[in-house]
């Protein structure tokens, strides 16, 4: 902005400024007029501005002139004697702004221009406090030199006016907290903090003379200042901790703790001890501690407690609960000996404080503080108690019982309340109940540690009791509890019997009665019960069944569809062995859900993915093919329908009632007049692929079983090659009519996929002719997808199964990769497929060598030189598997003796240009992230070539090279680096720093 | 103790004491029970008013021997759809670079609002996988939906 004023000439258009300035103008003119008066301070009139501002009568002119003053001190350096002349000024103007009715802000402002003095000429002005405090009581300022240690200070301030105590207060609580903030190691201001220490007995002088009166009248205001004023020394002295200082301190804290009981000083003094006990315990000696606990056990103690368990959640009672809160965190060593009688009392009170009235978060606030307070005890007590130094213990028998009553107040509290009450809380009061409950649940997880088995029991005592009480929201609690410690369970300590008490109650029988009976919420925390201790399943096969039956009797429930799908898929693939005779029922259950107009797809997804799983299992292939045929027979009904709809003219409209629609349509977005008929087709395919890819993945061998299965003879069957030859049709048929649309590409690569890392024959896993064809077919949309999956089919290639077929696989699908990148206008026209095709050749290059070295001359320069101008280029993506490429290229290696020929004179051809690319990016025209990939081939090419330096100091001395930044003896230098690190790691920093460098040392943080 | 576990355990404090709304963050336990304070799981829950509200995605921390000096390792198990998102799941997020915005004195709850940050405001200068980042930048309708999957896959209650 070029338009500055123009700066005033006279006193009245200074303060006229001045006043504009706190008057409500736009932002630019209050910049435009803060930078004036900046200019104004920073001249050499400033000084003289001040002291004429300081006289005019006005709150913000004089707050201007001190806030001058203090920009004056901080930027200019004076001789003592002109430095003492603004100091005996400054407390002049001080003394008169306490008799001329300023406000307290020209006070204040003052008293930090007084500090900011102190901050730069401490050396003048030793006893700044005690000198200040005199002058003050005299209204004048008072020649130093008079000040000495021996004059009575006490009476002084005692006849000081609460105007000139509150001042000297600021000036004490500023000093404080300014000097704090200056750099206590900074051999410039050592003795500062010496001599701020000298001025710690004159403070204290001050802050008792407020604290412990001589006379009964206590003056609030005096009273409360004082005590923000040992909150900034509190801190002075935890930050920069002297002996002496400290113990000065220590003295007040009795008074202070006296405070309390005054009304009008409780919550200023609650927050600074609550603060103090929180950060500093050491602080606090063992006679403080007493007389802490005395407090406590006060009747005023007693009552604040009640006032808050019976729900006053007021600020000031939930302070109290804090502050108890911050002495136990201070006693917690002392609270785990349970013979103390005294800390135990008040672990018992701790515990007491999860009892106070209301809902975690929504109404109780102190709920969550206070766990947290038990989780740290418990904690502690964990580390105590399993550390190496246990038997140095000075206690045998930890606190147990008073862990336990938390463990019973807790899940008492995480209890649901009516839906009514829980819709009527807003979201935060929602999400934060939430969260008490995630609370409980590590609070639970850490007693577990040292409960163990009593633990379980009790949840599972309270879930029996709540089931023949048919209380609900105890069932609920009782089984989110539960079901939080299934994380501890691990093998060796199982727990089966008592689990057995749940999973063998009426429970299962209670739920699926649906929710007439139980509550929807309790039903899903039971069902995500069950989930959790999938194990037990596994172990309990008897129970099994009743489990599952619920869970599909759940799916159909449009609040339970998504956690019960889940666990059934989680169930069934953990326990496919076990359910492999029961695959006819599955498959009856799936065929059931199917007529429920309101089945969700993706609970749909992982019901049809949890059969595939136990399809798996299944003994002999004819089993499988016939049970696979049996699905597809159910999603060909949506394929089916889609193809009609799909035939039918382009304006064709369908009824939103018709059932097919509700499977095209989630209930949530189902529409509610006729919709086009394409529509509809295209969301049927979609869903019927999702079911086919979930179908794949679900018959995909699982990666942690034994392989002790015998191993199906290699070759298909008669039967296979029908599920392939069907499947296949449906692929081919659906791409063929929306393979416009992404999500169907998508779903179709996916089902494919799935197959390629099967290693035994299945029913997805197609010929790999099959598979070449699909790809190389038309696709009308997201080609990229379809390249990417050719890349994951190169790789998988070299497993034993498709061995055979890699070479003319790979010989159908590089010449289709090559076309498509040969018809991009320019290599980052579409940065995607560029990268997906280069990772294609990439992955050809490392495998199978001659394959690609088979490719006519043309082709092959073709590819070489798109993927340096991948290389050359800014797209970073396509960049890094550019680089991937070279560094393939330059470590290639084949048996073959003609293929190595070849692949020696690309590399001679190539090379130079390789190391110009690599010279030109590292040469500054990579950006910072790029560089670690860039490296690679380079390191690479050190490493294999001898040529290498030659080429690359032919490369940096390029007229080209896009630094001037750099001499020559530094690019020299640097392939002396390169060569003699021979391609090792150190070569990333070798090459970041070169960049560096190269851009400038400027772009050092920037990038 | 490490100055690596000290400041672990402050971080647990300090998150126990104060996190964000709907996060979550935890040291995961090992085979015998014990804590393993150099790796957290946590829940990223999607922002208010944003397509991936609705959604809370688990996500790995693994801290460095030479943490703080060294930030984190975050990683979005299973991995997420997203520009920023590797392949892996691992996060790419200047705060997370050792070489760029990394900080020893940034906290657990700064890592993990920055990364709910950039659920929704992807950096389209580094992007880490070419699916999520190619989408964003040409097909945003198709983007959007592939984001809405993923929420309902991975819901927050």
């Amino acid at each position: 902005m070029e338009n500055n004023l123009p700066i005033p000439t006279t006193l009245p258009g200074v303060e006229h400024l001045i006043n504009e300035l706190y008057k409500p103008n736009p932002p630019e003119t209050i910049s435009q007029i803060q930078e004036a008066l900046q200019r104004l301070q920073k001249s050499p009139q400033g000084w003289q501005l001040a002291q004429s501002l300081l006289a005019r009568p006005g709150d913000n002119i004089k707050f201007f002139g001190a806030l001058t003053i203090i920009v004056k001190l901080n930027t200019e350096r004076l001789s003592d004697d002109d430095a003492l002349s603004v100091l005996q000024n400054l407390i002049t103007w001080l003394v008169q702004s306490l008799s001329d009715g300023s406000g307290p802000i020209v006070i204040r402002k003052l008293c930090s221009a007084l500090v900011t003095y102190y901050i730069h000429y401490s050396h003048t002005w030793t006893k700044c406090l005690r000198h200040l405090i005199y002058s003050l009581g005299r209204d004048a300022a008072v020649p130093i030199e008079e000040i000495g240690d021996a004059l009575p200070l006490d009476q002084v301030i005692s006849e000081l006016s609460t105007q000139k105590f509150l001042a000297a207060s600021w000036f004490a609580a500023t000093l404080a907290e300014e000097t704090e903030k200056v750099d206590t190691k900074s051999t410039k201001y050592i003795s500062l903090h010496e001599r701020v220490l000298d001025n710690a007995n004159d403070v204290a002088a001050l802050m008792a003379s407020a604290l412990v009166p001589l006379d009964e009248a206590s003056n609030i205001p005096s009273q409360r200042e004082a005590i923000n004023c040992l909150q900034a020394w509190f801190l002075y002295a935890q930050r920069t901790p002297k002996q002496p200082l400290i113990q000065i301190l220590q003295a007040l804290v009795q008074p202070l703790v006296n405070c309390l009981l005054v009304e009008d000083l409780y919550e200023t003094t609650v927050e600074l001890l609550t603060d103090t006990l929180s950060n500093w315990q050491q602080f606090f000696t063992r006679q403080h501690i007493n007389s802490l606990y005395a407090l406590f056990e006060s009747e005023w103690a007693q009552q604040r407690y009640q006032d808050l368990l019976k729900g006053d959640f007021d600020f000031d009672a939930v302070q109290f609960g804090l502050f108890m809160l911050a002495f136990g965190d201070a006693q917690m060593v002392e609270m785990m000996d349970t013979t103390d009688t005294r800390a135990q009392a008040f672990l018992a009170g701790l515990a007491g404080l999860l009892t106070a009235r209301g809902h975690p978060a929504a109404e109780d606030k102190i709920f969550v503080p206070a766990l947290e307070l038990w989780s740290a005890f418990v904690e502690n007590l964990v580390d105590t108690l399993y550390s190496e130094s246990t038997n140095n213990l000075p206690w045998d028998k930890p606190p147990l019982s008073q862990v336990m009553q938390v463990v019973s107040h807790s899940w008492q509290k995480i209890q649901y309340p009516s839906p009514e009450v829980y819709n009527s809380w807003d979201s935060t009061d929602k999400a934060g109940f939430g969260d008490a409950r995630k609370d409980v649940a590590d609070f639970l997880q850490a007693v577990y540690t040292i409960s163990g088995l009593p633990l379980i029991s009790f949840f599972v005592n309270l879930i029996l009791r709540a089931l023949s009480n048919s209380a609900w929201a105890e069932l609920e609690a009782a089984s989110f509890c539960l079901g939080a410690l299934s994380d501890c369970f691990s093998e060796g300590n199982s727990y089966d019997d008592a689990l057995t008490k749940v999973f063998g109650s009426s429970l299962f029988d209670l739920l699926r009665q649906g929710q007439n009976i139980i509550p929807v919420r309790s039903r899903q925390t039971c069902l995500y019960l069950i989930e959790r201790y999938s194990e037990y399943f596994v172990r309990h096969a008897e129970y099994l069944p009743a489990a599952l039956n619920l869970l599909f009797s759940a799916v159909a429930d449009r609040h339970l569809a998504l956690p019960s799908s889940k666990s059934i898929f989680t169930l069934c693939s953990s326990c496919r062995k076990l359910l492999t005779s029961e695959i006819d029922a599955f498959l009856e259950q799936y065929s059931a859900l199917r007529n429920n107009q309101d089945l969700d797809s993706l609970a749909e997804e992982r019901v049809i993915g949890a059969i595939a799983a136990i399809i798996q299992s299944l003994p002999s292939e004819e089993h499988k093919s016939n049970a696979v045929r049996r699905l597809l027979a159910m999603v060909g009904v949506d394929v089916s329908a889609c193809l009609q709809f799909k035939s039918t003219h382009g304006n064709t409209l369908v009824d939103q009632n018709d059932p097919m629609v509700f499977r095209a349509f989630d209930i949530s977005q189902r529409p509610t007049s006729p919709i086009l008929a394409h529509e509809v087709a295209s969301l049927l395919a979609i869903r019927a692929l999702r079911c086919l890819c979930s179908v794949a993945k679900g018959l995909q061998a699982p990666v942690d079983l034994d392989s002790d299965d015998e191993s199906t003879l290699a070759g298909s069957s008669r039967d296979l090659e029908q599920v392939h030859a069907d499947i296949t049709e449906i692929l081919v048929q659906l791409k063929d009519l929306f393979s416009n649309n992404a999500e169907v590409v998508d779903a179709i690569c996916t089902i494919l996929r799935a197959g390629f890392s099967e290693s035994d024959p299945g029913p997805f896993v197609f010929p790999s002719q099959t598979v070449t064809e699909l790809i190389i077919s038309n696709w009308q949309s997201r080609i990229a997808t379809v390249v990417n999956t050719a890349s994951a089919f190169a790789s998988s290639l070299n497993a034993g199964r498709f061995k055979q077929h890699a070479v003319p696989t790979l010989g159908a699908l590089l010449p289709w990769v090559f076309n498509l990148l040969h018809q991009l206008p320019d290599p980052e026209a579409d940065p995607e497929l560029s990268q997906y095709g280069i990772e294609f050749a990439q992955r050809v290059l490392s495998r199978r060598p001659e394959v690609l070295i088979s490719q006519t001359p043309n082709v092959l320069e073709f590819l070489f030189t798109f993927a340096m101008k991948l290389l050359n280029g800014n797209e970073p993506l396509p960049k890094a598997a550019a680089a991937e490429f070279w560094t393939t290229f330059v470590t290639a290696k084949s048996d073959d003796p003609n293929v190595q020929s070849t692949l020696n004179d690309a590399m001679l051809h190539f090379g130079p240009q390789l190391s110009q690319s690599l010279m030109q990016n590292i040469g500054g025209r990579a950006s910072r992230s790029d560089l670690d990939k860039l490296s690679d081939p380079l390191k690479k090419l050190i490493f294999q070539h001898v040529h290498a330096s030659k080429w690359l100091e032919a490369a940096l001395n390029d007229p080209n090279f896009p630094s001037d930044k750099v001499s020559s003896e530094d690019k020299a230098l640097f392939v002396k680096k390169l060569v003699s690190l021979r391609g090792g790691r150190a070569t990333n920093q070798v090459v970041r720093d070169f960049w560096l460098a190269c851009r400038g040392s400027n772009y050092a943080y920037a990038s | 103790m490490s100055l690596c576990t000290l400041r672990l355990g402050e971080e647990r404090k300090h998150w126990r004491k104060d996190h964000p709304f709907g996060f979550w963050a935890r040291p995961v336990k090992n085979a015998q029970g014990v804590l393993d304070l150099k790796t957290w799981e946590c829940g990223i829950p999607g922002k208010e008013k944003t397509i991936w509200e609705g959604g809370l995605f688990k996500m790995t921390m693994t801290f460095p021997d030479e943490y703080p000096t060294k930030p984190p390792k975050c990683k979005f198990t299973p991995p997420l759809f997203h520009p920023n998102v590797y392949p892996s799941g691992t996060v790419c997020l200047s705060i997370l670079n050792e070489d760029d915005g990394w900080r020893p004195a940034i906290t657990i709850k700064q890592i993990a609002l920055g990364v709910q940050d950039l659920l929704d405001n992807p950096n389209p200068d580094s992007p880490a996988q070419a699916e999520a980042y190619n989408l964003f930048k040409k097909d945003r309708a198709e983007y959007e939906k592939r984001v809405k999957r993923e929420v309902r896959s991975n819901p927050a209650t």
